[in-house]
C-alpha cells in the first residue's frame, strides 16, 4: 500500500491520472525547502537595507559592482567542479586548475610576448587537457576520481610554484585584458559579460539537455546507466574536460582580475567553491547539485561576508557564519529527505 | 471462482498449549500507518518446533507483522503478543522484549562481512573470546566457531573467508550467528525462533536445498522458524504450516500438506491466477532473431532462432551461460565465434548496447537493483531512461512531455505508483520491476531480451510482468528470457531451449515442469552440488 495522505490522485478527461493535488501544508514544506535560501537571502539583504551600519554604504553601486565581480572566479571554479560530480565524480583540481591557467596566462604575455587571445585559448586547453587526463586515468584504469584529483592538485600547485619561483608575475600584462578584468561597461562589471552567457550555457547543458541526464544517472548507478545504451566512459571523461576548461577561464578572469598571476590564489578557491555547491545542492532542486543552486550560493555566502565586514566583525566571523551555514542547510536538507523517505518507504 | 474469505483460521489439529506448544501468537493485532491500514485484526499463532511460512504480495502486511514481533515497529494497544510464556500488550513489544523471547531475526541480505572469516563473522555481535590484557583470544575464537560449524554442519573452516563459502553456508552462518549470539555453545538454543526473511531468494534451486535441509535439522532440535518467501515451491515441499495475509489481512492458515501450488497463489492474489494458453505457430521464414555457433567467455558455439511474437524461454543452471548468451546479443559480453542476425541481417554487437538499441534491441537484466534500477532518481526518469533524447528540443528538456507519457506508461502497465515524480525507490520491488520493463516496452521492441523479470516480485506482480510480455510478444517482439523456477517457463513460454555448460542441449515445444527440470539436471558433471567450493 503506497497511498499516502498527502496524494489524493485527480481525473481528467482522457483517462490518464492529473498530477496528483498535494495538500496546503505538503506544498508549503517543498516551497521552502526549494527556495528557503533565497528567502534568507531576502531577509539578508533586507537587514542590511535597514541596518544602520550598513544602509548607506551596502547598496552602493560601487559595493554591488564590486561585490558582483569578485564573484565571478569563484562561481566558474564551482560550475567547473560541480560537472563531475553531477555525474558522481569528485573533482578536487578546479582550484589548481585554475590556478595553473592564471599563471599560464599571465607567462604567455609576460614570458613569451603572446597575443592576449592566444593566451586565453592556451589557458583553457591547459584546463581542459588537465580535466582529460584526469578523465583518462580515472575511466580507463579505475582509480579513485578523488584521489587522481588530489594528486592531479598537489602536482600542477608545485609545477606552479616551480615555474613562479613561488612567487607571482604582475608585469608585462596586457594593459586592455587587466581593464577588462577591472572595469565596468554601463555600470556593469565586463566579467559579467563572459559569466553571463557561460552561465546561460551551462544550465541548458546540466539541466536541460539529455547530457545532464546521463550525468544524474551515471551518479546514480554506471552499471544501469551502461544497459540503457549510455557511453559511460566518454560521458565521465567530459564532464572532467569541460570541467578544466571552466577552470582554466576562471584562472584566465582570475589574472584579469587581480592584474598579476598568484600561484598560490588558484586553489584557496577550492573550498569556497565547494561550499558554494553544497549550499546549492540544499535548494532549487534539493538533494542534488545544480546550476540555479550553485549560483545561489556563491551569492549567498558574498553577501553575507560582504554585509559582516561593513558591519566591523572580525576576520574569524565571515567563515564562522559560512560554516554554520553550511551546516544548517545541510542538516534540514537531510533531516527533509529522510522525512520524505519515510512517508514514501511506508508499507 | 471461490476465494477463501479471510479470517478463516485452520489452525494445525490438535490443542495448543500456551507455552509449551505456541512458540509465537498474535491476537487481534493492528497497526496504522497514516492513510493505510498495515495489519488489520490479525490474529495467527506458530506452534513450536515447526517451519512455519508467512505469505503474502507485496503491501500484504507480513513485513510489517515481522517488525512487530521484533519491537522495531509498535502496533496499536490493544492487540495481544504471545512469545512462549511471555505475554504483553502488541504496542509494548520491544527489541528487547523479542530477544528476550528467544526470538532472532536473520534478513534477506544476511548482513555478512563476505571478506572476514568465518570465525570473525560468528565472533562479532557475541563478542571476541579474549585473554587477560583484552586481546582476542585466537585460541577459543578458533574452537568456539569449529564446534558451531560441526553444530550446524557449515561447510567450511574457520578461517574461510566468507565469500569462498556457498550461499546456502552463508545463509548458516548467518543463522549460526542470530541463534547463538550469547547462548553458551555448549547448550544448544533449543528454544530459539528464527524468523527468515526470504533466506532463498538469491539462491538456485539445489542450494536452497540445502538450506532447508539444515533448517530441518534445527527444527527437529527444537528451534522454531518463521519463514517468508515468494518461492511457492519450496515453502510447499519444506514447511510444515502456512499462513497467508492479504492487505494486511489474515487470510489463512493452514497446515501445509494438502495444498496446492494454485490455491496459495490464488490466496495471495486474492484472485485467479491464470496461465495464459499456449498458441499453436508456424516457424518463420526469417526469424527474428538467429544465432549461428555464437561463442565467447561462456559460451560455445550457441545456435537459435527466435520469431517474431514468439517467447522462447531459455532454462539452464546457474553457471550455464543463461545469463552471458542474453548479454552477449545486447553487445555487453564480447563474443570471439559467431554470427547474430536481426531480421536476416547481421548485427555488430562489439559496438555495444547503444547500437543494439539503435536496432530495436532491449534488455532487463538480472540484478535489477546494481544494473537496472536509478533508485534515486524519480519513476519519470527511469521510466524513460532509455528514451531520454526523445524529449529535448530546442534546446530544451520537454518535461511536461515526459510526465504526460510517463503517467500514460503507468496507466498502461498498471503501475502502483501515486506520482511519478516520487523517488523510485518509493515502490515496492514488483512495481520497480514493472517499471523497468515498461521503460523498454515503450519503446516498441523488436527483440526482448529479460533475465528472470519475474525475480522477487510476488505471485500477483509476477502476473502482471508475465502479461506485459505477453502482450509485447502478440504486438510483434520476439522474446528470449530465462526464469529459474521452470514452471514460469513451462506455462509461459512457446519453446524451451535448455542450456549447458555454454550450449543449447535441447530444446522442448512441449515445455512441463518435469521435462525441463530432467533435462537440467540431465547431466550429473555439471551439476553445482558436486562442487566443493566456488
Amino acid at each position: 500500500m503506497s497511498s499516502t495522505t498527502r496524494l489524493q490522485p485527480s481525473e481528467t478527461t482522457d483517462g490518464v491520472p492529473a498530477v496528483p493535488k498535494r495538500d496546503g501544508r505538503a506544498r508549503v514544506s517543498e516551497f521552502l525547502e526549494r527556495f528557503g535560501l533565497l528567502l534568507v537571502l531576502g531577509l539578508v539583504l533586507v537587514f542590511y537595507a535597514f541596518s544602520d551600519a550598513t544602509s548607506g554604504v551596502f547598496f552602493t553601486s560601487a559595493n554591488l559592482v564590486t561585490l558582483l565581480g569578485n564573484q565571478v572566479v569563484v562561481l566558474l571554479i564551482a560550475v567547473g567542479g560541480m560537472i563531475p560530480l553531477l555525474g558522481g565524480y569528485f573533482d578536487l583540481s578546479p582550484g589548481a586548475i585554475a590556478g595553473v591557467a592564471s599563471v599560464a596566462t599571465a607567462a604567455a604575455m609576460a614570458d613569451f610576448g603572446l597575443p592576449v587571445p592566444v593566451a586565453i585559448a592556451l589557458a583553457v586547453a591547459l584546463g581542459a587537457a588537465v580535466g582529460f587526463v584526469n578523465g583518462f586515468l580515472i575511466t580507463r584504469y579505475g582509480l579513485s576520481a578523488i584521489i587522481t584529483t588530489l594528486g592531479m592538485s598537489l602536482l600542477l600547485t608545485g609545477a606552479m610554484l616551480l615555474y613562479t619561483s613561488g612567487g607571482s608575475i604582475s608585469t608585462g600584462i596586457d594593459q586592455d585584458f587587466i581593464a577588462f578584468g577591472s572595469l565596468n561597461w554601463a555600470g556593469v562589471p565586463r566579467l559579467l559579460f563572459v559569466l553571463v552567457p557561460i552561465l546561460v550555457l551551462a544550465w541548458l547543458l546540466l539541466e536541460n539537455s539529455p547530457y545532464g541526464r546521463y550525468l544524474q544517472a551515471l551518479r546514480s548507478s554506471r552499471d544501469a546507466a551502461a544497459l540503457v545504451g549510455l557511453n559511460v566512459n566518454r560521458i565521465a571523461v567530459s564532464s572532467f574536460v569541460l570541467g578544466g576548461a571552466l577552470a582554466g577561464l576562471a584562472g584566465v578572469l582570475l589574472t584579469a582580475r587581480s592584474g598579476a598571476a598568484d600561484s598560490t590564489a588558484g586553489p584557496s578557491f577550492l573550498f569556497p567553491a565547494y561550499a558554494a555547491i553544497f549550499l546549492g545542492a540544499t535548494s532549487i532542486r534539493p538533494g542534488r547539485p545544480n546550476l540555479l543552486g550553485t549560483v545561489l550560493g556563491v551569492f549567498f555566502v558574498a553577501v553575507l561576508v560582504s554585509g559582516l565586514s561593513l558591519l566591523g566583525a572580525a576576520v574569524w566571523a565571515p567563515s564562522v557564519f559560512n560554516g554554520v551555514a553550511l551546516l544548517v542547510a545541510a542538516g534540514i536538507a537531510t533531516y527533509l529527505a529522510r522525512r520524505r523517505g519515510a512517508r514514501s518507504m511506508m508499507h | 471462482m471461490s476465494l477463501p474469505s479471510s479470517d478463516t483460521t485452520v489452525d494445525p489439529p490438535g490443542p495448543l498449549r500456551p507455552g509449551a506448544d505456541v512458540a509465537v501468537r498474535l491476537r487481534n493485532v493492528t497497526k496504522l500507518y497514516p492513510g493505510t491500514v498495515a495489519l488489520d485484526d490479525v490474529s495467527m499463532s506458530v506452534r513450536r518446533g515447526t517451519i512455519h511460512a508467512l505469505l503474502g504480495g507485496n503491501g500484504s502486511g507480513k513485513s510489517t507483522a515481522v517488525k512487530v514481533l521484533a519491537g522495531v515497529v509498535s502496533a496499536e494497544p490493544g492487540g495481544v503478543v504471545e512469545l512462549g510464556e511471555t505475554v504483553v500488550d502488541a504496542a509494548a513489544v520491544t527489541p528487547r522484549v523479542a530477544r528476550a523471547a528467544g526470538l532472532r531475526f536473520v534478513h534477506q541480505d544476511l548482513g555478512v562481512f563476505a571478506e572476514l572469516s568465518v570465525a570473525d563473522n560468528l565472533s562479532i555481535g557475541h563478542g571476541y573470546a579474549t585473554t587477560g590484557i583484552r586481546c582476542i583470544d585466537h585460541r577459543a575464537v578458533h574452537s568456539r566457531a569449529e564446534r558451531l560449524i560441526a553444530k550446524y554442519h557449515i561447510d567450511g573452516a574457520p578461517d574461510t573467508p566468507l565469500h569462498r563459502l556457498s550461499p546456502s553456508a552463508r545463509a548458516l552462518v548467518a543463522i549460526a550467528r542470530a541463534l547463538e549470539q550469547d547462548e553458551d555453545p555448549e547448550s544448544p538454543s533449543a528454544d530459539g525462533i528464527l524468523v527468515l526473511d526470504e533466506p532463498t531468494a538469491a539462491l538456485p534451486t539445489d542450494e536452497a536445498n540445502r538450506l532447508y535441509t539444515s533448517l530441518s535439522r534445527l527444527v527437529a532440535g527444537g528451534t522454531t522458524a518463521i519463514l517468508i518467501s515468494h518461492r511457492l515451491d519450496e515453502v510447499l515441499e519444506h514447511t510444515d504450516t502456512v499462513t497467508v495475509l492479504r492487505d494486511g489481512r489474515h487470510v489463512s492458515t493452514a497446515s501445509t500438506r494438502g495444498l496446492t501450488k494454485t490455491a496459495l497463489a490464488e490466496q495471495i492474489a486474492g484472485r485467479t491466477v491464470r496461465s495464459p494458453d499456449r498458441v499453436a505457430r508456424t516457424a518463420a521464414e526469417v526469424p527474428r532473431l538467429r544465432l549461428s555457433d555464437v561463442g565467447g567467455a561462456k559460451l560455445r558455439g550457441v545456435s537459435l532462432t527466435v520469431d517474431a511474437g514468439e517467447i522462447v524461454g531459455i532454462a539452464g543452471l546457474v553457471g550455464s551461460g543463461r545469463s552471458s548468451l542474453l548479454r552477449t546479443v545486447f553487445g555487453v559480453e564480447d563474443r570471439s565465434t559467431g554470427r547474430i542476425l536481426l531480421d536476416g541481417e547481421e548485427v555488430d554487437t562489439r559496438s555495444g548496447p547503444a547500437a543494439m538499441m539503435r536496432d530495436g534491441v532491449a534488455f532487463l537484466p538480472e540484478d535489477r537493483a546494481t544494473m537496472a534500477n536509478f533508485a534515486d532518481l524519480t519513476i519519470r526518469e527511469n521510466l524513460l531512461a532509455a528514451s531520454v533524447r526523445r524529449y529535448w528540443s530546442g534546446g530544451r528538456m520537454r518535461t511536461s512531455r515526459e510526465r504526460r507519457d510517463a503517467r500514460a506508461l503507468v496507466t498502461r502497465f498498471g503501475i502502483k505508483a501515486p506520482d511519478v515524480d516520487l523517488p523510485m525507490s518509493s515502490l515496492s520491488g514488483g512495481n520497480q520491476q514493472k517499471v523497468l520493463l515498461a521503460r523498454w516496452l515503450s519503446r516498441d521492441p523488436r527483440l526482448l531480451l529479460l533475465d528472470e523479470p519475474s525475480q522477487g516480485v510476488d505471485v500477483g506482480a509476477r502476473a502482471d510482468i508475465y502479461r506485459m510480455i505477453r502482450e509485447a510478444a502478440a504486438l510483434g517482439a520476439a522474446v528470449l528470457v530465462t526464469a529459474s523456477e521452470f514452471d514460469e517457463l513451462a506455462t509461459f513460454c512457446d519453446r524451451v531451449l535448455i542450456l549447458r555448460s555454454g550450449s543449447v542441449v535441447s530444446e522442448t515445444t512441449e515445455p512441463d515442469v518435469q521435462t525441463l527440470t530432467a533435462a537440467v539436471y540431465d547431466d550429473p558433471a555439471d551439476h553445482p552440488a558436486t562442487e566443493t567450493t566456488p
